[in-house]
């Protein structure tokens, strides 16, 4: 009861007090002088311009601090093709198509290396955080592997005239883009040292088998355009999986002692 | 400046880690004390911008960290519990690569690396590879690198673990002569590490922010607590089961008992001065039998 008089005493209280709307003019001088203080919307280009700067920069840093043993191994594929080029008998085609995913399996150890070292805790408090230097790392391993594949085909190209160029970036770029999904994927889950070593082996494997299998061999090697494409645009998702998975890596350490 | 927490609590399952914390920091060093699992790494955690509050909002300068991002972590210089290193890097060369993901200018990185070697004393091994370090000289790269951009916020975990007590000391001073004009957050066990620089402590139970005050004061308020008493060795084990009991110092005439206690533990009990370590066992008897 006392409670109920209390709250109408309140309300015959306020009823006195009036509150002045400002006029339009009012409030258009308020916006106009608090306008220059609201944060300009960057154009997306921008914002997609500096980032792709960030990245190729990050990336290129990355590939500096990456270890001489990538490198060796780079340069022996490189050597290997190349050999192949002087051995006429070597099939340019099955050279490409064996080549094509093995940088990027040797470089998955450089990728998540700071996982398998220790080193997310920190590197997630850095101003380039896990994510970045993950992303950068992928990018730095996946145009290193372009680059090598795509300068080892052009030697064929050039050596080879009468040779089929859609049907050598086909040889490549299936295996490369296909393969080097799935190697994403497996070693975002195992310790990177393992997942290049069982990974390269799996691969070697692979290819001994198809060498030996003639009828597999022909029917890898005359493959349509439109099984070529349905294989690359699994490969495609197999990234976009692998790349979404990658923030996890990071979101998964919440899990951390109290 | 000044980073501010509000209502901060971390969830893992079923199990609160981090509390509803809410306190406000300033310039100065702020020494964490808790036993193990009262939070306070989840709690630093969350500070260097690792961990997500579950709620709850952390904000520097009124600014929520969250939306800050790579803003953020430019000030910030965290030396984790646990760092990792690369094996194969040498001292210089892993400081460099830290500068650069710091985004920091070469030259400037150069110069800020031979100063702060120097500062750690370990300019004379800059060229060893970090797998050859041992864990001190492992943990003074770490504090370095926590410094490269000479940040405002710096939050170090266990900083002083496995250093010998030269560097301690040489790292203690380090901590109070920058933390003029910067919030410095330590958390660790050697409540000797923060006894004499930190400008206010923060004790964590539970989850939970549950004092925070300078040393004097949370000492003065327990003052009456402390006891002196002297004890034969037969008379020990009655002591330890019935009151918490800290130092034993075996003398020439008798055993002396440290004892936190409410009440008079013994006719011949005295009180004493207090010290850190005193404030310690008082709120973390869970301590005293370990």
């Amino acid at each position: 009861m006392k409670n109920e008089q209390f709250d109408e005493e309140i309300q015959d209280y306020l009823s006195l007090y009036k509150v002045d709307l400002p006029d339009e003019d009012e409030m258009e001088r308020s916006i106009a002088a608090i306008m220059s203080s609201v944060p300009k919307k960057k154009s997306s280009l921008l914002v997609w311009q500096n980032g792709a700067r960030s990245l190729l920069q990050n990336s290129i840093r990355e590939l500096m601090h990456f270890g001489a043993l990538f490198w060796v191994i780079n340069v022996l594929f490189l050597i290997l093709g190349a050999i192949t080029l002087i051995d006429r008998s070597a099939d340019p085609y099955l050279t490409a198509f064996i080549l094509a995913p093995l940088p990027f399996i040797t470089g998955t150890y450089e990728i998540f290396k700071s996982r398998d070292e220790g080193l997310v805790e920190l590197e997630m408090s850095l101003k380039y955080n896990t994510h970045q230097v993950f992303l950068s790392r992928l990018v730095a391993v996946g145009v290193m592997n372009f680059v090598l594949n795509a300068a080892l085909c052009t030697l064929f190209a050039s050596f080879y005239p009468q040779m089929l160029v859609v049907k050598l970036l086909l040889c490549w770029t299936i295996p490369y883009v296909f393969v080097t999904g799935i190697a994403f994927l497996f070693a975002m889950n195992v310790r990177s040292s393992i997942a290049s070593g069982t990974l390269a082996a799996v691969w070697f494997a692979f290819c001994f088998g198809f060498l030996q299998g003639e009828e597999f061999q022909r029917m890898v090697m005359q493959m349509d355009i439109v099984t070529a494409i349905a294989i690359l645009l699994i490969g495609v998702m197999l990234w976009a999986i692998g790349v979404q998975r990658m923030k996890k890596i990071t979101i998964g350490r919440e899990n951390y002692e109290a | 400046m000044k980073l501010k927490l509000e209502n901060v609590s971390k969830v893992f399952g079923d199990k609160k880690a981090v509390d509803n914390v809410t306190t406000e920091l300033t310039s100065g060093v702020y020494g964490f004390l808790g036993a193990n699992g009262s939070g306070k790494t989840t709690l630093m955690r969350m500070l260097a911008a690792v961990s997500m509050p579950t709620s709850g909002v952390i904000s520097l300068n009124g600014e929520d960290i969250s939306d800050m991002g790579a803003r953020y972590r430019d000030v910030l210089g965290y030396l984790p519990q646990h760092i990792g290193f690369y094996k194969s890097f040498s001292v210089e060369k892993f400081l460099q690569y830290i500068a650069s993901l710091k985004g920091l200018e070469k030259r400037e990185a150069k110069e800020r690396i031979a100063e702060l070697l120097e500062m750690v004393n370990l300019s004379e091994s800059k060229k060893v590879k970090m797998g050859k370090l041992s864990g001190g000289m492992k943990q003074r790269v770490g504090i370095a690198q926590a410094l490269l951009n000479d940040p405002k916020v710096l939050i170090v975990d266990e900083p002083t673990a496995g250093l010998d007590p030269k560097e301690r000391i040489r790292f203690r001073n380090l901590l109070a002569e920058i933390a003029s004009d910067r919030i410095v957050l330590l958390s660790t066990h050697i409540v000797s590490d923060i006894e004499y620089i930190a400008k206010e402590i923060l004790i964590m139970k539970d989850g939970r922010l549950i004092q925070k005050d300078t040393p004097q004061n949370l000492m003065k308020h327990i003052a009456s607590n402390v006891w002196s008493v002297d004890a034969s060795d037969a008379e020990i084990p009655s002591y330890q089961a019935s009151y918490k009991v800290g130092n034993i110092t075996r003398r020439a005439e008798g055993i002396d008992l440290r004892i936190i206690s409410e009440k008079k533990p013994a006719p011949q009990a005295v009180n004493v001065p207090v010290n850190l370590e005193d404030l310690y066992l008082y709120y973390f008897d869970e301590e005293v039998g370990a």
